[in-house]
């Protein structure tokens, strides 16, 4: 393993939940380093604690204890407008249900970030069109969301959590509310976006992401039970 | 066999517990929703029952007062002579007669000369018709002292004991010490009229150098007579008096058993009442409103409930009751505080009116009908969207969808997003507003209905303003002196030389007047006896008239050639719908006159009619009342003061000296009251405007916890989640302020149209820019707050929590 070429470093990382019932140990001390261009599936069962790892990476919530660095910058720390700041710039998001903005058109909702991080100020519309036509929906514009079918509104997620360029891309049961093959494009397009150097980080159920994923990481009960390198050659660009 | 249960009532009994233990868990946790609901309830209750209250006090009271001054049906003016005075005592039909005089006094304030009316007063201690109560003080009066009304004390500066300058005509000034002060109810508040009022003796009066002799007889009618039955007794005892000799100059019937501000009283407070009910019901439909999201929240839970055995009318009963709990409670809070508002109210327009508040009770009536208003105007309003939950099937009801939908794409929206520019954030704001748009519409609907009236206020009194500011353009002198007795022209002038401190001066002539509508001499003046509202004086215009120009409406000013023409104003024209080319009689001092109308003018702050001096003259047989306008010098300092007493050493007496600033002061005065009750309503919604506008903020944050969640998730930093609510806040509260402008227009109309029928003059169209201006300031402010709580909540949101919210 290269290690300056870690783009995601998750060291020491616990995460304990306060609830009236009690306490509740969602991570224990998980620790992993991805590299830049890694394609990683995070596996396990329901309560496992995958979707508190993503929430981690991405600053949506902090660690008890431990620490987070994505691409070189520490995350753990920040204040949350910080943390707001830095998950627009540097994260790239995509829900399992799309989650896309039902007040703004599709090429809106790409926008959405540039405008809140004020990047790309003089061609967001451009950068919005060509992103979704990246991801092949680009004559859906300037339709409401409501109008698109759910592997199209997925699209359009992903062309949104890729507005600002950021080097880690998060996904969270990307394909839990698509057809299988609507699944398997949704996943094609991960596939070569890892490709194309960012980091893909996603959490899923798909059976055959192995198959895909440069790296399984299996959580259970909190900790990694396995973390596992793909046999498979990676593909070319 | 089935085992015994402990007891067969008690599942029934406690799954009825358990029901309303549910709904007071579910007030409870959405207690910040259910306050502003409850305060926007409360405003609105608050409203009307100070509304209500104040109306059933002020109708009550001002009848009572009115009423227990015993007044006459009518007043006849003729010298009463002991012969006069028994004939109408012995006249069948007339219960009681009593012998009064009205007269027009001068009252010294601070070295300036003010008008005050003297009544003189047969018997104080036996007098039964148009009475007035001792408030402190002596009463009777004793010789040489005077009465003085209690309205009219502050106004002249009048105290116990201490003495009063006053002036009858040209007599010399007496002095004379006030005795106590009484309430005339009767009467207009002192401060409105700028007048003195004073009641005395004829002993007394006979002091201030006058004949002594009453000038009026006062009658009352037997029985319950109808107002023509009145007129009809006064025209018969009148013809009756003058069949013996005595020679009637007017009659005078004030409409029947009506305080002379009766009407305006009523229809004022009618009109507030309206208002009040009309933001009651916006509270309620307001209150419906978020019930109805509320409902839609828990669509999930009625969903559960009624899986396992719920009827439609059980869940139905729990939210009708919880708003009629809601409703009682702002019932319970607003009433008690609106009743001192109610007799604060009361008393302030008895101030206003001049009337006492004998008895400041509310009648139980009105506890009673707010109290079924705080209950049942929000159940009301609720129940459609209560019953259309209620009955929902639970299938539907679990897998009711809280996702709220996305626009259409109208064009409207389209033209409305184009304001925000190329900021998504804004968009998005505007959108939001525009998505649920029924709650939009009664934001928008609160706080425009306050600004139309805040507007429509404020216009109308700028257009009065403008209005009454004619009354200083189109007459160029600086003040009108009434002399009270015939001056040789010659000496007059003399001494308005002498006085060094006049620029211009032009004599007038001047009388009372009736335009009739018999023509025997004899006819019915419908106005009070205080010499006030609905007089008529016909003036006697110089031949080269500059001071004044009324613009003409219709025909044309008088030529000196003219004889048996008449120039009317608007306002009289207006009241008996005479035009050019009409005759019209004139009732002067009993004798019938047939005038030509040529022409008629708009003469703001005044009415009558004009002829030649020389007509006037020929009219009167030269027994016309003089009259100056004056332009003083404006180099000189205390010019009328000058001008007064260079009057006075020649021994010319002033019956009353009008300034035209005076004038302004008192047309301007009469818009203030109405006005600031408008304000006072506008207030009012705009206040339930607020809260509803706050109520809808932040169901609108509940209802989109999961798209900020996800906002932030990609970037946005706090303070733009903040930006974006109080943007949609200000998207509304500016909408709004459109919708109010729009609405404010024909409310600037109808009130101008109103003016036309009341005044003679419609009111300039004007739409008063600092309102809109202020308005547009208060409805920016009630955004940013209705939306600043839910702004910050929405801000504070936790990423996570948001992203899994339901």
């Amino acid at each position: 393993m290269n290690m300056g070429n870690e783009s995601i470093v998750v060291r020491g990382v616990s995460k304990v939940f306060e609830t009236p019932a009690g306490s509740f140990r969602a991570l224990t001390n998980v620790s992993i380093e991805l590299k830049a261009s890694e394609f990683v599936a995070i596996v396990g069962k329901s309560g496992s604690g995958k979707s508190t790892l993503i929430n981690l990476l991405t600053g949506i919530d902090r660690p008890t204890i431990g620490e987070i660095s994505v691409a070189g910058e520490t995350v753990t720390g920040k204040t949350e407008a910080e943390l707001a700041r830095w998950r627009g710039r540097n994260v790239g998001i995509v829900f399992q249900f799309f989650q896309l903005l039902p007040t703004l058109t599709i090429a809106e909702n790409i926008m959405l970030p540039m405008d809140l991080c004020g990047t790309y100020s003089s061609g967001r519309r451009e950068r919005a069109i060509e992103l979704l036509s990246r991801v092949g929906i680009s004559e859906q514009a300037d339709k409401f969301p409501a109008a698109l079918s759910g592997g199209q509104q997925q699209r359009a997620a992903i062309a949104r959590a890729l507005a600002n360029d950021p080097p880690l891309l998060v996904a969270d049961e990307p394909t839990g509310n698509l057809d299988s093959k609507t699944s398997s494009e949704v996943m094609d397009l991960f596939r070569s976006l890892a490709g194309r150097g960012i980091t893909v980080v996603i959490v899923t159920h798909e059976r055959d992401i192995a198959k895909i994923a440069d790296r399984t990481i299996k959580l259970r009960d909190g900790h990694v039970e396995s973390d596992t390198l793909a046999k498979h050659p990676e593909p070319a660009e | 066999m089935s085992k015994a249960t402990p007891s067969q009532s008690t599942p029934n009994l406690r799954s009825r517990v358990v029901r309303w233990i549910k709904l007071f868990r579910d007030l409870q946790a959405d207690a910040g929703r259910n306050l502003i609901m409850l305060a926007a309830i409360g405003a609105a209750l608050f409203g009307v029952m100070v509304m209500l209250g104040a109306y059933a006090v002020v109708t009550r009271e001002v009848r009572v007062n009115y009423l227990g001054t015993n007044p006459a049906s009518a007043s006849i003016d003729v010298d009463v002579t002991p012969t006069v005075l028994e004939l109408a005592r012995s006249f069948p039909g007339i219960a009681e007669a009593e012998p009064r005089s009205v007269l027009e006094a001068r009252v010294q304030v601070n070295g300036a000369w003010m008008r005050m009316l003297v009544f003189v007063v047969d018997d104080f201690a036996t007098m039964r018709l148009n009475t007035f109560t001792p408030v402190s003080g002596t009463w009777p009066p004793a010789r040489g002292t005077m009465l003085i009304e209690r309205m009219a004390r502050d106004v002249i500066g009048a105290k116990e004991g201490a003495l009063v300058t006053v002036k009858l005509g040209g007599n010399p000034q007496v002095p004379i010490p006030v005795s106590g002060f009484v309430h005339d109810t009767t009467l207009a508040p002192a401060w409105q009229e700028q007048s003195g009022y004073g009641y005395m003796t004829m002993e007394t009066f006979a002091l201030l150098g006058a004949p002594p002799v009453f000038e009026e007889l006062r009658i009352l009618v037997e029985g319950s007579p109808s107002q023509a039955e009145v007129d009809a007794k006064a025209m018969e005892l009148a013809r009756a008096l003058e069949a013996n000799g005595a020679k009637v100059h007017e009659i005078k019937a004030p409409p029947l058993g009506q305080h002379p501000h009766q009407r305006q009283i009523s229809v004022s407070l009618a009109m507030f009442l309206t208002l009040a009910i009309l933001s009651l019901a916006l509270a309620a439909i307001l209150v419906a409103a978020v019930l109805a999201a509320s409902l839609a929240r828990q669509s999930r839970e009625i969903g559960i409930m009624k899986a396992v055995g719920a009827r439609s009318t059980q869940i139905g009963t729990m939210y009708l009751a919880a708003l009629a709990l809601l409703g009682a409670a702002a019932g319970l809070v607003s009433i008690p505080l609106a009743v001192p508002a109610a007799v604060r109210l009361s008393t302030l327009m008895g101030d206003t009116m001049n009337f006492t508040i004998t008895d400041g009770s509310i009648p139980l009536w009105v506890y009673a009908l707010v109290a079924s208003a705080s209950v049942l105007m929000p159940t009301v309003a609720g129940m459609p969207s209560i019953v259309r939950a209620s009955r929902t099937t639970v299938s539907k009801a679990l897998s009711a969808s809280h996702e709220v939908a996305s626009p259409r794409a109208a064009p409207l929206i389209g033209v409305l997003t184009a304001l925000a520019g190329r900021s998504v954030i804004m968009r998005l704001a505007i959108r939001n507003t525009l998505r649920r748009r029924g709650r939009m519409i009664l934001c928008v609907v609160l706080l425009a209905t306050g600004g139309a009236l805040f507007v429509g206020a404020l216009s109308v009194r700028e257009g009065w303003r403008a209005v009454a500011a004619t009354a200083l353009t189109d007459r160029h002198y600086d003040t009108e002196v009434q002399l009270s007795e015939p001056v040789a022209e010659g000496r007059l002038m003399a001494a308005v030389q002498a006085s060094g401190a006049v620029q211009q001066v032009e004599l007038w002539g001047v009388v009372p007047a009736v335009i009739a509508n018999s023509s025997d001499g004899l006819d019915v003046m419908r106005t009070y006896p205080d010499r006030g509202h609905g007089s008529f004086r016909l003036f006697g215009a110089p031949y080269d008239v500059s001071l004044v120009t009324y613009p003409v409406v219709e025909g044309r000013w008088l030529d000196p050639a003219d004889t048996d023409k008449v120039v009317l104003t608007l306002q009289s024209h207006a009241g008996g719908g005479r035009k050019v080319g009409d005759s019209v009689t004139l009732l002067i001092d009993g004798q019938a006159h047939e005038l030509t109308v040529i022409g008629i003018v708009r003469e703001i702050g005044g009415g009558g009619g004009y002829v030649n001096r020389a007509e006037l003259d020929r009219l009167t047989g030269g027994r016309a009342g003089q009259m100056m306008r004056v332009k003083f010098d404006p180099q000189r300092q205390g010019a009328l003061a000058k001008f007064e007493a260079s009057l006075s050493d020649a021994g010319i007496g002033v019956e009353r000296a009008f300034g035209i600033e005076t004038l302004y002061q008192a047309l301007v005065g009469h818009v203030e009251v109405p006005v600031t009750m408008l304000v006072a309503a506008a207030v009012l919604l705009a206040t339930i405007g607020g809260l509803g506008l706050a109520s809808m903020m932040t169901i609108a944050v509940v209802e989109r916890t999961r798209e900020i969640g996800v906002m932030k998730s990609i970037g946005a930093v706090p303070f733009v989640i903040v930006r974006m609510i109080v943007a949609e806040g200000l998207f509304t509260a500016g909408l709004s302020w459109i919708v109010s402008i729009a609405a404010a227009l024909p409310i600037i109309y109808g009130i101008g149209q109103l003016g036309a029928s009341m005044f003679g003059i419609p009111l300039p169209f004007i739409v008063s820019l600092p309102a809109l201006t202020i308005w547009l300031g208060i409805v920016v402010t009630v955004s940013i707050v209705a939306s600043a709580t839910p702004a910050w909540r929405a801000s504070r949101l936790i990423v996570r929590e948001a992203l899994a919210h339901t």
